[in-house]
């Protein structure tokens, strides 16, 4: 078994049907969407070339939406790394050095994650709802009603509010990968910072959070690129609204692709996003092969 | 000897997993867009149907899947039918239809929806069958399924926006159900001061908000005017459509629509209402069916009435906003045309008489039932349309894809007081140069 590992050819012949597979459903469709997001093209009749006349309007033409959905979905990547993430690490780490209740803790942190989005978008719309909402009976309840309004049907206040359920619905995701991560870490290097009369927090800034950086690139990655494509609790929440204020490029593509009939258009945000993505992904790499300690 | 076995049979394993890949792959391909003959037997010629009844709450679906079974037995076909929730049926067909993966008979929405299946030439001209049934159609019933002159689909029922009161509220607060639009505007002042919201909404899902644009611009300009405006050959600029704005401006100022309709989505709001959250509804009559349910609270306290007339506009009181807004097609791939084409109007004109008689819908076919068993809501929305003179389709059905996207969003951006209805008319009337 061991030679047949190393023969090149067969490990060509076992990748090829995942290969296949994989090319198919994944490398296709992105040439295809390619291909469309060169036509004027309504998804039935016969497309027409255009060359690259969708991506310049992404940003030149129906004022300006694109940019717009693509400031608020940079505005979430920022929350995510910036807010998100630390708070995901300290609860990691507080678990991570064995407090009382700490399998309790961890199940109950990543409960969010695992119940279905559309199930969360729900319970949220119902506690931001204007007239039985937690969020303004509380307000009523204690005196400070010019402050209650309705949240997700305020232009000022939706976007917050639907970011607030996308960071904290992902905290508990994080928090189990840097979790399991400073788990990994051995007890000896620990017993060493302690000998050498460390405290908690300068163990944690000097051993612990070093040690993790594999995993927290990890992290970071797909806090960026899970908010460049968010689309599902937004969708729920708002779906967009109101007058697009919450607007992401995912749900203004699907909105451009299935209610205005624009594929063309519509297929040039698509590989937008994919290459925005990717781009994401690579600079986040190199500032993590950059950094000599963090 | 045995290593060379040993790779052969590791190479025999994975082809045959790629191949059996490879092979559902084809089967995939050719499965879609004509009609398969297996399963069933073999001399039965099988269609599919696609339609958006899925639940199996709607009393609905119990009709059109009788339906479907007696025109299986009348024409001795099978018919394989699917059934897709409203909003993601509008995905799914679009996208099959434009892969060539549709089904032989679809459901579909009348004028600018289903206008680029015909332009891309995926539906069946039913000029050739429908002579014989022309008769049985109400008149014009057929006009937002015929482009360029040729019908395309055919509709089962119509439909038609009035104005639902809650009577037990009206009476409550001692109102009078509005006849014009000084009425309707001091009645919004009573039930607002007593905290009860005055006209539905469910603005978040938009197209609840364009009913009442929409309906204040058929009683400013008329039916003809507004039909004329929609298909490009008047202006959205000419002063009854800004004064249409003016008074939805005017009714959100006066706070007729709740605080929160921004964020309620019509499901919702159609809740509120059979709950007896609000006083009026302004919606299609497929309100009747959620205010006669088990669970409704206010089950023989609404009533339909026209909607509030405005002075010194063009529209009468019997001009109404609907029509058929949506029906069937056949696709123009179907094996057998004549046979869909059969199966199709029987289907339709059966499901115009069961609905009707089932109080789930108003008939789009003349049929004649026990009058008796009608609803008196469905009723009175019936024998109200009778005198009708002019009819306008809602508005997002009749423009195309981004146009219908656009004048929703206008008008929400108008009611929350982003643009003046000066500039909502500069911006509907670029539609119209595009």
């Amino acid at each position: 078994m061991d030679k047949v590992l190393r023969d090149k050819k067969a490990i060509c012949v076992f990748v090829l049907p995942a290969f296949l597979f994989f090319f198919a459903m994944v490398i296709i469709p992105i040439f295809m969407s390619g291909y469309y997001s060169l036509l004027d093209w309504n998804g039935m009749s016969k497309g027409i070339f255009v060359g690259l006349r969708n991506y310049i309007d992404l940003f030149t033409s129906y004022n300006n939406e694109f940019a717009k959905s693509l400031g608020n979905s940079l505005i979430l990547a920022g929350l995510s790394v910036f807010i998100q993430l630390p708070i995901s690490l300290t609860l990691a780490l507080i678990l991570a050095r064995g407090i009382k209740g700490e399998k309790f803790y961890r199940t109950v942190y990543f409960i969010p994650v695992i119940i279905s989005t559309v199930v969360i978008g729900q319970l949220w719309s119902k506690v931001y709802h204007y007239e039985y909402g937690i969020v303004n009976m509380f307000l009523r309840n204690f005196g400070l009603e010019n402050l209650v309004r309705d949240w997700l049907g305020d232009k000022g206040t939706a976007l917050i509010c639907v970011f607030i359920v996308i960071v904290w619905q992902y905290i508990g995701y994080h928090m189990l990968l840097m979790y399991s991560s400073a788990k990994s870490i051995p007890e000896d290097l620990y017993e060493a910072a302690k000998i050498d009369g460390a405290s908690e927090l300068t163990t944690a800034f000097k051993i612990t959070i070093p040690l993790m950086k594999p995993i927290l690139n990890v992290c970071v990655t797909y806090a960026i690129v899970g908010s460049l494509k968010t689309f599902d609790l937004i969708w729920v929440l708002t779906g967009g609204g109101p007058l697009k204020s919450t607007e992401v490029p995912s749900t203004l593509m699907y909105n451009t692709i299935f209610f205005k009939n624009q594929f063309g258009y519509g297929s040039a945000m698509a590989l937008f996003i994919v290459i925005e993505c990717l781009v994401l992904t690579v600079v986040v790499q190199k500032i993590f092969k950059s950094e000599s300690y963090l | 000897m045995k290593r060379i076995s040993k790779k052969l049979l590791c190479l025999f394993a994975a082809l045959s997993l790629t191949l059996s890949i490879g092979g559902c792959k084809t089967t995939d391909g050719t499965d879609g867009g004509t009609t398969s003959p297996d399963g069933g037997s073999k001399d039965k010629p099988t269609l599919k149907i696609w339609h958006i009844t899925a639940s199996d709450a709607e009393g609905n679906r119990t009709i059109l899947l009788n339906a479907i079974k007696e025109a299986e037995e009348k024409f001795n076909v099978k018919i394989e039918e699917t059934g897709t929730e409203n909003e993601q049926y509008k995905t799914k067909i679009k996208s099959a239809m434009a892969g060539n993966s549709g089904p032989d008979i679809f459901f579909t929405w009348a004028a600018g929806f289903s206008q680029p299946f015909v332009d891309g030439g995926k539906v069946l001209n039913l000029d050739p069958y429908i002579g014989a049934v022309k008769d049985k159609l109400l008149t014009g019933i057929t006009d937002n399924f015929t482009y360029d002159g040729k019908v395309y689909g055919v509709p089962y029922q119509m439909q038609v926006g009035p104005l639902f009161c809650n009577t037990e509220l009206f009476e409550k607060y001692n109102v009078k159900i509005p006849e014009t639009y000084e009425e309707l505007l001091t009645a919004v002042k009573v039930f607002k001061e007593n905290g009860v919201t005055p006209l539905i909404c469910g603005a978040k899902d938009v197209w609840p908000a364009m009913w009442y644009y929409d309906v204040l611009a058929l009683r400013t300009a008329g039916s003809q005017l507004c039909n004329d405006a929609l298909a490009g050959k008047a202006s959205f600029e000419s002063q009854e459509f800004i004064d249409a704005a003016k008074k939805l401006v005017e009714l959100t100022e006066a706070g007729a629509f709740g605080p929160n309709t921004m964020s309620v989505s019509w499901d919702n709001a159609n809740v509120d209402f059979a709950q007896g959250k609000g006083a009026m509804l302004f919606n299609g009559n497929w309100v009747t069916g959620n205010v006669n349910a088990e669970s409704s609270a206010v089950k023989g306290k609404i009533v339909a009435r026209k909607f509030p007339l405005i002075e010194g506009g063009k529209g009468t009181a019997t001009e109404y906003f609907g029509g058929a807004g949506d029906g069937y097609m056949i696709n123009s791939a179907t094996k057998d045309p004549k046979l869909a084409a059969d199966v199709l109007f029987f289907l339709c004109e059966k499901l115009a008489f069961d609905m009707y008689e089932q109080n789930t819908g108003l008939p789009g076919w003349n049929v004649s039932v026990d009058e008796s068993k009608i609803n008196p809501l469905t009723k009175e929305i019936s024998d109200m349309t009778k005198d009708s003179t002019g009819w306008t389709l809602w508005w997002d059905v009749f423009l195309e894809g981004a146009a219908a996207d656009t004048h929703k969003n206008l008008v929400v951006q108008l009611m929350a007081g982003e643009i003046t209805p000066e500039k909502f008319g500069q911006e509907m009337q670029k539609l119209n140069a595009k």
